[in-house]
């Protein structure tokens, strides 16, 4: 059997990518369930990355370096894990969707890491430092969609329309993008899953554009 | 062996680096749009907030007030604030009232209220101020 390309892994990050957004729009899954599962594979990142702290082989040399990086990541974690809690799970409304999404997420996710440290074997660590900080990022745009969301919502049920209010069009691409949204008549919901699903759709299919030629080059290189 | 293997390591690191400046490029433009959307519906939506509506009502009640009668906004259940114009909000509100005849009682009412910019300031958090408020029914 020929090995398959790594252009087909293309379409299943698309798809995988696509398939929330979809749910969304059937009404199916909502908004703060999306963002309960960025938060859970935030969580399990960070505790991947707490796995994998290079400074660990360091403590029995440097402890007291070991020691500073070891307490930078639990009070980035204490300061910052609260606050992101309050903002993601105050709105989930739990029910068996909520639990059947959660359940899938963490589900796929761990077989993801599961399946990379076997292939990596003992170079593991290598990544989760960038894997950590892109579930970051998510999570930040996750919490940004969802808040523009909520004030779309109570705008529209205001019977807002557009216009201009001292600066607020904070940005002309904002402007341009609220008023399409409002053309196109989409749902608050539509909007912040159309933010997330696209940027980390977007995002993800580049990266792996990237990791494709950047392999290939490297093994131009080494033949 | 691929067209892009046959053309040289050159031409293969060439397109890495096209492909990650792609990356690059297109996610910071998607957070431009996306960021900015999400700033302007928060702004537009603070005429909205709760803080607003009390500073309005306040405003709008001050003049009401007097001769042995007042209204008190701080305590009032605010509700249904809607646009009737571009900066102008109208909403309904159960209000304390104390009157020295009839002592104290609760009145709704319809506040119509306009806000602007304070001192013109072109940021997205900037503070709002009420530039005219009444009660309209």
């Amino acid at each position: 059997m020929p090995p398959q390309s790594r252009w087909t892994g293309l379409l299943g990050i698309a798809v995988g990518n696509a398939l929330p957004l979809y749910l969304v729009w059937t009404g199916q899954l909502q908004v703060p369930d999306l963002v309960l599962v960025y938060f859970l594979e935030l969580a399990l990142a960070y505790l991947v990355l707490f796995a994998a702290r290079p400074d660990r082989r360091l403590a029995e040399r440097r402890g007291g370096e070991a020691l500073k990086g070891l307490a930078a990541m639990v009070l980035g974690a204490v300061v910052l894990g609260p606050v992101l809690a309050i903002y993601t799970f105050g709105p989930v409304t739990w029910d068996t969707t909520t639990l059947w999404i959660v359940t899938v997420a963490l589900a796929s996710t761990l077989i993801g890491y599961a399946a990379s440290i076997w292939r990596r074997g003992a170079r593991w660590r290598e990544g989760v430092v960038g894997a950590f900080a892109w579930r970051f990022v998510l999570m930040v745009v996750a919490l940004m969609a969802a808040s523009a969301g909520a004030s779309y919502e109570r705008l529209l049920a205001a019977d807002w329309e557009p216009h201009r209010f001292g600066n607020g069009w904070a940005l002309p691409a904002g402007e341009l993008l609220t008023k399409l949204a409002l053309a196109l008549d989409l749902s608050p919901v539509i909007v912040a899953a159309g933010i997330l699903c696209t940027y980390r759709l977007v995002s993800e299919v580049l990266h792996e554009v990237v990791d494709i030629f950047g392999d290939e080059a490297a093994q131009g290189a080494a033949e | 062996m691929s067209r892009l293997r046959a053309a040289g390591p050159s031409a293969a690191r060439t397109r890495a680096r096209w492909a990650l400046g792609t990356l690059v490029g297109v996610n910071a433009l998607m957070l431009w749009f996306f960021l900015g959307m999400t700033a302007s519906l928060g702004w537009h939506a603070k005429l909205l907030d709760e803080t607003t509506l009390r500073s309005c009502a306040a405003s709008a009640l001050d003049r009401t007030n007097g001769d042995g009668r007042s209204v008190s906004p701080w305590s009032a259940d605010l509700t249904g604030a809607r646009f009737v114009g571009d900066a102008t909000i109208r909403f309904v509100g159960d209000f304390d009232t104390y009157d020295d005849e009839t002592g104290e009682g609760t009145a709704t009412l319809e506040v119509e209220c306009t806000l602007a910019v304070a001192d013109g300031d072109s940021s997205t958090s900037a503070q709002l101020v009420v530039r005219r408020a009444r009660v309209v029914g």
